[in-house]
């Protein structure tokens, strides 16, 4: 034994046996903990981030609050909501900044200190909560594996205070580890996922290099693009619906995390309104029973409810507004969150009785938007931009005015877009769904210029306040001018 | 409450802590202490059983201080016989009462005709295999004059309830652990070092190998039709190790957690898999049960002194009443039966063919081979399970063996844990004090040993998101 070891054992065997025990004990605790968080910290064990959307959320809000963007309107829930509401849409149409806190799997609880978290560092004038976590879930029973998604969610999050007050009412004792380290929650990438751990390692060397400018993101994730088929549709006929809405029911648990979200909103003078966003009608039975078990929670509180699953607020959706699914969980797709986003921004507009500020003049905010999606459904390319441009202004086209015909090179490198605003006002003698645009337009192709003809098709999804949409994509090319347009009716028989 | 949880990780420094500052003075308050904490950690699973334990402490408490009064031969009987009745009621309602409703309409359906019984909704109460034959060694011993009863009644209380070894043994006997609640308690860094130690080995036993080796059993026997070939054969070998991986780590961490408090429990395991003879290996295999056996079944049924054939009967009664102690269901009772025919038939081949003195690594194969096949019935659901394990059981399939939970690397690392776990063992049973050997170490051995241990239950347990907490099989018994 050297003598430095023979020392420290010398003084550590003269104290007390209990005092010597903690002393090695904490010693121990300390280099193996002290390890922990070091891996941690570094992310050796880190899931694979880039396609996590949760995580990539966070750390959007936190960047926006960083810069001074304040979100007028917060939104909370889970899959069902990202998938259903369109933050960029929402925002244009309505001239201010949301953005959707939606984690896949979780519950009402997990919303509950999303928005205690959010609100610590943005006060929003409107919360928005989708009512699809309020269920029958208990934290404290779900076993590991059923964890993954309330695990993702909490490790996304950032205040630390916010966090550990938290956990005792998210997670049960023997989950705590879990939900803090990474290093412990995925140490099996060792043996099961060595590609990630490798990816990992390489990304804490190039840490440095990298500088990736992150676009515009409020919290949307795109997974669905096709609508239900006839399978599935002749499936509802032969089988009946998947869900039946008189086995919906609630736990105690998610009736006080409402009352909680409620109480919190009430303290922080926040408006706050529930939103239930609709599953293909045929893919529930029994709805009304469902509907009425929720309202036993909801209509407890003064806060408006928009139920986009009751009619009348559920016409309008159809098989290519809802994920091609026999699964009990169902969720809407693209153009079915278009539609949804369309409904919420009408509803805010009409029943909500929140004053939110008007960005729609303010030039920095413009700015923020512009080019992302649904912006040119709203608002006019700028002066100067080469890519989008006003092909022509202020036409008629009978009775009709053209406010705008526009062609855009936004967000999509294989197609560009052509997009006609019709004024709302002057149409609204004819019903234009069922109306294509045709446009004659002339464009160069390889120094020759050539004649063609462009169909647009009636836009349900982005339909604004005083417009209605035409558009279609087409491939990229050079428009010169546009000749002539017309409307032409389209058979019945294929416009169903 | 279970060992391997974060809860137990609260509560046993909590326990020590707390112990050794203000419970090592005076003998009752500490055992008064030691009963609450002990009721905790079992009512952490479920408070109403406790109840049970009550009964049976209090039951064994007053008719050990009555058996040990009375002279009159016909009464001792029929305390003891109380006490019997008692304790062996209790484990029978719990334990056997729809194995017997079950095998009762199974006979009957066997004729063509099927009673209207319908089976009991019972839970199982953790441990009560082990405390009701702790208790009972008690009055037993006491019948026999074997020891005097303890007029403390929490000196006994606490012995039944000791939270260490109160749902999986090892089993006590009161003559051995009951003297240690009327101790003053010293507290000695060695004693709480070396506890710690074996604390911690059982948790790597445990996290690191035996629940790594439950992942691919559970896989092979959940899809028990498709496991044919290697898979079969490996789950086999995996199980007996599993098996008595995951008992002796709860031994370890029994042990370890008695003496970090002052107690010492016996031992429960001594390297089984090197035993060359049946006889052999039951000497090293659950030790506490297999001599609980011996002195309150074997001996008491005459032992081996009444020639050959009731020799062998009698071994065949204790292997058929270690069977259904292990489990309500035929496939145990068929366990037990191969395992005293492997004591009688396979132990007279070893030494015909002298193998133990030749080769002593061969006979070894043959007991564990054995022992093996004989777990086919301990880990299979079902009579028929086990029979489609028995057919699976072949050398082909080879490329299945990553399909069963595990991959190639985590299979390769498995593979290794065991070699160094047997290798272990070869040096254990050579150098018998293998601490001794380590504490001498110096500090720059000894910490980093600390740390790959603890760092290994951390980085390389088979814990996880994607598995739920894992109980330590003998639990069920």
């Amino acid at each position: 034994m050297s003598k430095k070891n023979k020392k420290i054992e010398h003084s550590v065997s003269t104290l007390n046996p209990l005092l010597k025990i903690f002393i090695k004990i904490s010693i121990l605790t300390i280099l193996v903990g002290g390890l922990v968080i070091y891996i941690d910290y570094n992310g050796y064990f880190n899931p694979n981030k880039s396609k996590d959307h949760t995580f990539k959320k966070w750390t959007s809000f936190y960047k926006l609050t960083d810069e001074k963007t304040e979100i007028d309107i917060m939104l909370f829930g889970n899959s069902h909501l990202y998938t259903g509401i369109n933050p960029k849409n929402l925002s244009l149409s309505i001239g201010a900044n949301s953005f959707v806190f939606a984690a896949p799997g979780t519950s009402i609880s997990d919303s509950y200190f999303g928005l205690k978290e959010a609100i610590k560092k943005n006060k929003p004038k409107l919360v928005i909560i989708e009512t699809y976590g309020i269920n029958d879930f208990n934290n404290y029973e779900f076993k590991k594996g059923s964890l993954s998604d309330q695990f993702i969610s909490f490790a996304a999050r950032k205040d630390l205070y916010t966090k550990l007050v938290s956990t005792p009412y998210l997670f049960n004792i023997d989950n705590y580890f879990y939900a803090w380290s990474t290093t412990i929650r995925n140490h099996d990438y060792l043996f099961n996922n060595q590609k990630q751990l490798k990816k990992n390692i390489e990304l804490i060397k190039n840490e440095g290099r990298r500088n990736k400018k992150e676009k515009l993101y409020l919290g949307r994730f795109v997974r669905f693009s096709t609508g239900l088929k006839n399978n599935i549709l002749h499936m509802y006929d032969s089988l009946g619906a998947p869900v039946n809405g008189a086995d919906y029911s609630y736990s105690k648990q998610a009736e006080s995390y409402v009352n909680k979200i409620v109480e919190l909103c009430k303290n922080k003078k926040i408006e706050l309104m529930f939103l239930t966003l609709p599953m293909y009608d045929k893919h529930t039975e029994n709805y009304a029973i469902w509907n009425d078990k929720l309202s036993e929670i909801l209509d407890k509180h003064p806060h408006k409810w928009l139920n986009l699953q009751n009619k009348p607020a559920y016409n309008g959706f159809n098989k290519v507004s809802f994920e091609d699914t026999y699964n009990t969980n169902q969720h809407m797709t693209y153009k079915g969150s278009l539609l949804a986003t369309n409904k919420l921004v009408n509803y805010i507009k009409d029943s909500i009785n929140v004053k939110l500020p008007n960005r729609k003049e303010d030039e920095e905010w413009h700015n923020l938007f512009y080019g992302s999606e649904g912006y040119f459904e709203n608002y006019s390319p700028k002066k100067g931009d080469k890519n989008n441009k006003i092909l022509f202004a202020n036409k008629k086209l009978g009775s009709i005015t053209i406010n705008e015909c526009l062609f855009l090179k936004i967000n999509n490198k294989k197609n560009n877009q052509v997009l006609v605003k019709l004024d709302k006002e002057s149409a609204k003698k004819i019903d234009l769904e069922g109306y294509k645009l045709q446009l004659m337009v002339r464009f160069k192709l390889k120094e020759e210029v050539i004649m063609a003809r462009i169909n647009l098709v009636y836009d349900q999804f982005h339909q604004t306040e005083n417009e209605i949409i035409f558009s279609s994509y087409v491939k990229p090319l050079s428009i010169l001018e546009v000749a002539s347009i017309k409307l032409v009716p389209i058979p019945a028989e294929k416009n169903k | 409450m279970l060992f391997n949880s974060v809860t137990f990780g609260i509560f046993f420094p909590l326990v020590f802590l707390i112990y050794w500052l203000f419970f090592n003075k005076k003998n009752t308050p500490r055992n008064i202490y030691l009963i609450a904490i002990s009721y905790i950690f079992y009512g952490w699973w479920d408070w109403r059983f406790l109840s049970l334990i009550v009964i049976s402490s209090l039951v064994d408490y007053l008719i050990g201080q009555k058996l040990f009064r009375e002279e009159n031969q016909k009464k001792r009987k029929q305390l003891l016989f109380l006490s019997v009745l008692v304790n062996i009621g209790i484990l029978v309602f719990f334990k056997y009462s729809n194995f017997f409703i079950d095998s009762f309409i199974d006979s009957f359906t066997f004729f063509g005709h099927t009673p209207n019984i319908s089976t009991l909704k019972i839970i199982l109460p953790v441990g009560i295999s082990f405390y009701t034959f702790q208790t009972l060694s008690y009055t037993i011993d006491i019948y026999n004059r074997k020891m005097k009863p303890t007029k403390d009644v929490f000196a006994f209380f606490a012995f039944v309830s000791f939270f260490p070894q109160l749902v999986a043994g090892p089993i006590e006997r009161a003559k051995h652990l009951l003297p240690q609640f009327h101790e003053e308690k010293k507290l000695k860094y060695e004693m709480i070092r070396s506890g710690l130690l074996l604390m911690a080995w059982g948790f790597f036993k445990k996290i690191v190998i035996a629940d790594r080796l439950a992942i691919f059993v559970d896989a092979a026997y959940m899809n028990i039709e498709t496991n044919s070939g290697w898979p079969a054969v490996l789950a086999t070998i995996f199980f007996a190790f599993q098996l008595y991986i995951d008992f002796s780590a709860y031994s370890d961490i029994a042990i370890g957690a008695a003496r970090t408090l002052g107690f010492d429990l016996c031992e429960n395991f001594r390297r089984p898999y090197l035993a060359s003879s049946f006889s052999n290996f039951w000497k090293r295999w659950h030790i506490s049960l297999s001599s609980w056996f011996q002195d309150y079944v074997y001996i008491p049924l005459g032992g081996s002194k009444n020639g050959k054939w009731k020799t062998k009967r009698n071994i065949m009664i204790v292997f058929l009443v270690s069977g259904l102690w292990h489990g309500a269901s035929w496939n145990f009772v068929i366990w037990g039966a191969l395992n005293g025919l492997f004591l009688i038939l396979i132990d007279k081949l070893i030494k015909k063919l002298n193998l133990k003195t030749k080769i002593t690594v061969f006979s070894s194969f043959i007991v564990f081979a054995f022992w093996a096949i004989s777990l086919i019935f301990f880990r299979a659901e079902t009579f028929n399970d086990a029979m489609t394990m028995f057919a699976n059981l072949s050398f082909s399939n080879t490329e299945a063996i990553y399909d069963f939970g595990i991959g190639e690397s985590e299979f390769k690392f498995t593979i290794f844990l065991l070699s160094f776990l047997i290798i272990f063992e070869i040096i254990q049973e050579r150098s018998k004090n293998l601490y001794g050997w380590f504490i001498k170490r110096p500090l720059a051995i000894r910490w980093p040993t600390y740390l790959v241990i603890v760092l290994s239950i951390l980085f390389l347990g088979a814990y996880g998101v994607g598995l739920n907490d894992s109980n330590f099989i003998y639990f069920q018994f």
